[in-house]
């Protein structure tokens, strides 16, 4: 069973109907610390400030559970805000503390182009990694943002995007998988990626 | 479940439209600030105003009125007309509560992104004919199905909806209660309904639907006495029909 975890940021039951539509059938939209400790996945979606995020995940008893579980090797899937929650620090409107699995920083994209970054931009990967299986590079996703993740060690960045400057759309930092992007606003290739990640905890599990 | 009685303002009067229609037009007062005062003294705990004019020129023309109105005390949602940042910022240094969003929603998704964050009091006014998003005072329809538009609204920031079927505003033929219900499954934000409402019953079905419906915006029922604000807040309240 895969965890979409409730934290009171939204774009919940649209990445559950996501996963739905991609085939991944048994996944529930929870806030109880007891389902998402047994999950053999956890989802953390979410659209909003940095601030309000990290302050939700921790007034909700789930920050620590989040961190634990990603530790002990549990596939994790962050979708916008829950990717830029990994960082250490989020620069929105001051400095608020990050999950930290992605060691770096969230600040705003540069000026120089229209913030936010609205709509489909395409995607290219650095490295290998089974999240795209059967992606081909350069497919368009659909962005929503001002804000992204800027890891410290660039190895981590397993899909590459850009808009005004090169910038990383997905990470993977052990069984933590990140994406900028939305899946599940993406179309077919969105509930490819979705799908991946079933498989990916499939495997786990196995 | 928050009622809303609704004030429409065209060329300074307060009017109800049937499906939107400017030629289909009902004067109830003359003044859109005695009419405030009237549904503040039935109880009413919030007002919808709509500035007609505003909605089909974009020229914010009735906002003297929703400034007297704002200074009667009563809190204030307030749509119709307003597509830019600056507009937003007059609406709310002028005390609105609320300020609903309609074309801007999908001429401008930078704005709303950027309204969202910039204020917590943002409506979506997604207005919909058979289902298809209709923008411009409902002059215009889109390709956009009201459940695709509202899961980007989602992604931009945007934490309620006022939802319009057009095809029952004005009417008098009872919500459209299944495309609620269907739309309340189906997003995370609270809806607030609108169109069409008649008759009590009307309001208990919205309220079977659950938390989610957080209001409802009421207009020619209560300007026709088909019943009162009062009555309207009893059984919202859940009390006795």
């Amino acid at each position: 069973m895969i965890a979409i975890i409730d934290y009171k940021m939204g774009n919940l039951r649209s990445a559950q109907k996501g996963f739905e539509h991609a085939g991944v059938s048994d996944i529930v939209v929870t806030d109880d610390p007891s389902v998402i400790a047994k999950a053999d996945g956890i989802v953390l979606p979410g659209v909003g400030a940095f601030r309000d995020a990290s302050a939700n995940l921790k007034d909700s008893g789930l920050w620590d559970l989040v961190l634990s579980r990603v530790a002990g090797g549990t596939p994790f899937l962050g979708i916008c805000l829950g990717m830029q929650l990994l960082a250490d620090v989020g620069l929105e409107d001051g400095e608020w503390e990050g999950l930290g699995i992605v060691p770096g920083t969230c600040s705003r994209l540069p000026g120089g182009v229209k913030v936010p970054h609205i709509g489909w931009n395409t995607v290219t990967y650095p490295r290998n990694c089974s999240l795209f299986n059967g992606i081909d590079p350069d497919t368009a996703f659909y962005f929503v943002h001002s804000y992204r993740l800027e890891p410290a060690d660039p190895s981590c960045i397993i899909g590459l995007a850009e808009y005004g400057v090169p910038f990383a759309a997905a990470v993977q930092v052990g069984s933590a998988y990140a994406v900028q992007f939305h899946p599940e606003k993406s179309s077919e290739m969105g509930l490819r990626l979705l799908a991946n990640f079933g498989d990916i905890v499939k495997e786990t599990c196995q | 479940m928050i009622i809303f009685p609704a004030i429409d303002i065209l060329d300074g009067k307060v009017v109800r439209l049937r499906q939107g229609r400017l030629d289909a037009v009902t004067v109830y007062n003359d003044d859109p600030v005695d009419q405030a005062k009237k549904w503040a003294a039935a109880g009413a705990e919030w007002i919808h105003v709509v500035d007609l004019d505003g909605a089909v020129t974009g020229d914010p023309v009735n906002m003297p009125f929703i400034e007297r109105i704002v200074d009667e005390g009563i809190p204030v949602q307030m749509g119709g007309g307003i597509r830019s940042m600056e507009m937003l910022d007059r609406v709310f240094s002028a005390g609105v509560k609320r300020a609903v969003l309609g074309t801007a929603l999908i001429t401008q998704p930078a704005l709303v992104a950027e309204a969202c964050a910039r204020y917590q009091g943002i409506v979506a006014g997604v207005d919909a004919r058979d289902g298809k998003v209709a923008i411009q005072g409902w002059r215009e329809g889109t390709e956009y199905g009201v459940l695709e538009l509202v899961r980007e609204l989602e992604l931009l920031g945007i934490r309620r909806l006022a939802y319009t079927d057009i095809g029952r505003d004005g009417l008098q033929t009872g919500v459209n209660y299944g495309a609620y219900k269907a739309l309340a499954s189906q997003i995370d934000i609270p809806v607030i309904a609108s169109g069409g409402v008649s008759t009590l019953d009307d309001i208990v079905d919205l309220l079977t639907i659950g938390d989610q419906v957080e209001g409802v915006i009421i207009g020619r029922a209560l300007y026709e006495d088909v019943f009162t604000v009062e009555q309207a807040l009893a059984t919202a309240r859940g009390e006795g029909v």
